[in-house]
């Protein structure tokens, strides 16, 4: 056991100052972590605007105070829309809307257009599904949030929508609440996935070096037995006989390649925001 | 016969610190006399019994450790031509084992434990050692290939040539171990000692040391050194080649003309750790302190450390992100 705790010292030294790290942190700033909100240009003080009444009005109040519980947890302003009305019949007519919403009430918990995201769900149908669902981002919360991570939050909406609209939306106030109160570094937090292939990697080189048997390497030459100065050549021949050559076109090769964009766009005010959308 | 402290009596042994004989009980420096044996059977200093098997020179004295070296079987047609004095010491020998695998994590944990390493035997193993006179004549065809480029063309020259050489080259001293009981291969991977320390037979060398006379004849042996200054004579042959991308040999004769033999006696340290049932030997040359042998590998550590290796990572991710998400 001495010896064990002795080769793993410093694994064990590390673990322990990063567990102390993170003890200091969370007490100083985990437990007190508090924004005020700065963005006084904005128009209204609502947050869920419930123009296609799915929401029954407890629901709605429970909803206001969550949003509120949680934009003073986050720092960003979480606003609901639901309609039941024509917007156009494409994806980009609802991210227009979305954004349009954000930036007319000039939203933003920092700043008038500023750090927050907007959900527009409008269930009037234009086919085989429910309705169209557009998460608009702004801000901290453009920056955080990744296409996938986009996806994720509209599919933990849409597996309950169509059901319990109240459901959905209070996952997608609790989701956006999750990822943004990881800080400004959560972005290169690890996934368990790359964690775990990491682990494996560096124990497959420790076992790999610890393994590895030391042979003994032969260090006599050819030399070590030759008497000093008894080594003679005594003829030593070597005849042109013929040669030929040959020859080989080379074929030049080029590469090309191209690149791609990212999910960020300008809303018709001129601001930045990312998102995405589907059907549910 | 033993040697004896003509101060003390007790059993003096040959120092590799001190390059002398010394007396471990009085410290007296060559102060030895000689105690004549009588027989192969009985320790000379305690009556104790000794177990000489078929090949044992020098043997310990289970009952009172003296170290007894067997006259029938260092004298007369077992009587080495030469010697190499040991030149590291028990100690020295013990510090090189525990240097090379003290790092290592997953031997057994006695494997360098005290008692195991006080079991450590200097050992004088039965060499012969081959001079030869070496002819090496070579016929053989050689290419030569050589490619450059130009503009969108890529040229290839081969130019064949007729090779002939004729070598004399004189071998001193190839040496081949003589007992059954030492692993060849590891024996060749001793080499080289330094033969400058090469002494004239004396058995005051021997005491403080195990011996064995020659298990097999030069004769016997010689097909293992022969194959040496063959493998040797080519490598330097090679060396004329060099000049060349391909050599395919046409005609090869190459004569070892065998000139002396000369019976030695060289120094290995033997440590021999036993785990599980099996058996792994360590030898250690007792002159230049080369090392050779592989050591066990204890699977309850490989595992608990890769355990240990694998969630400590997993933790050390898992708090690197505990971390970020309170920044």
């Amino acid at each position: 056991m001495k010896n064990y705790l002795k080769r793993f010292r410093v694994l064990f030294i590390i673990l322990a100052c990063m567990l102390a790290v993170y003890g200091v942190l969370f007490f100083v700033k985990g437990n007190s972590k508090s924004y005020t909100r700065t963005n006084t240009s904005c128009k209204t003080e609502e947050r869920v605007f419930d123009y296609g009444e799915l929401l029954t009005d407890e629901e709605e109040e429970s909803l206001r105070q969550l949003i509120t519980q949680r934009e003073q947890q986050i720092g960003c302003d979480i606003v609901l829309v639901t309609l039941n009305e024509p917007v156009g019949n494409d994806m980009y007519a609802l991210m227009n809307y979305a954004d349009d919403f954000y930036d007319d009430y000039q939203f933003g918990f920092d700043a008038p257009w500023g750090d927050g995201v907007l959900l527009v769900d409008n269930w009037y149908s234009y086919g085989d599904y429910n309705g169209d669902t557009w998460m608009s981002t702004s801000g901290r919360v453009e920056d955080r949030y990744s296409s996938a991570m986009i996806n994720d939050v509209l599919e933990d909406v849409f597996a309950v929508v169509n059901d319990n609209p109240y459901q959905a939306y209070t996952r997608y106030v609790n989701d956006i609440y999750e990822d943004m109160s990881v800080g400004k570094f959560g972005r290169y937090m690890l996934t368990g996935v790359t964690i775990f292939v990491i682990a494996a990697i560096v124990t497959g080189f420790y076992l790999m070096i610890n393994l590895a048997a030391t042979k003994t390497k032969k260090t006599t030459t050819a030399q070590t037995y030759v008497v000093k100065g008894a080594s003679n050549l005594r003829e030593q021949k070597d005849t042109f006989v013929t040669k030929h050559v040959t020859t080989r076109r080379i074929e030049s090769s080029s590469s090309g390649g191209h690149s791609g964009g990212g999910g960020h766009h300008t809303s018709s005010g001129g601001h930045s925001h990312g998102g995405g959308g589907g059907h549910h | 016969m033993i040697f004896r402290c003509k101060n003390c009596g007790a059993n003096a042994v040959f120092s590799p610190e001190k390059q002398a004989m010394y007396c471990p009980y009085c410290d007296s420096i060559d102060s030895e006399e000689i105690a004549a044996g009588e027989g192969m059977n009985f320790c000379i200093n305690c009556g104790g019994e000794l177990h000489a098997g078929d090949y044992k020179s020098a043997v310990k004295c289970e009952h009172c450790g003296s170290y007894v070296i067997f006259e029938e079987r260092t004298s007369g047609n077992y009587e080495p031509h030469l010697i190499l004095p040991f030149k590291l010491g028990k100690k020295g020998a013990q510090e090189l084992i525990k240097k090379e695998f003290g790092k290592k994590p997953f031997l057994p944990d006695d494997f360098l434990s005290e008692a195991k390493m006080s079991e450590m035997e200097g050992s004088y193993v039965p060499f012969f050692m081959y001079d030869y006179a070496c002819r090496y004549q070579l016929n053989a065809q050689g290419k030569k290939v050589r490619t450059w480029r130009n503009g969108n063309t890529e040229y290839t020259e081969t130019s064949i040539y007729d090779i002939y050489r004729d070598m004399d080259v004189d071998f001193e001293k190839i040496p081949v171990d003589a007992s059954i009981a030492m692993n060849d291969e590891m024996m060749d991977l001793m080499e080289p000692y330094d033969y400058a320390a090469l002494a004239d037979f004396q058995t005051k060398y021997m005491s403080g040391f195990l011996a064995e006379k020659n298990n097999m004849s030069a004769e016997e042996l010689e097909t293992r050194a022969r194959a040496k200054a063959k493998k040797d004579a080519e490598a330097l042959m090679d060396e004329t080649l060099t000049d060349y991308t391909a050599v395919t040999e046409k005609r090869q004769d190459l004569n070892l003309d065998r000139t002396q033999t000369n019976y030695a006696l060289l120094p290995v340290w033997s440590y021999t750790y036993t785990y599980k049932g099996q058996t792994y030997p360590f030898y250690i040359n007792g002159q230049t302190g080369k090392m050779t042998g592989n050591p066990p590998i204890s699977k309850a550590k490989v595992f608990g450390y890769v355990a240990t290796v694998f969630l400590g990572v997993l933790a050390a991710g898992g708090l690197f992100n505990l971390i970020l998400g309170v920044l």
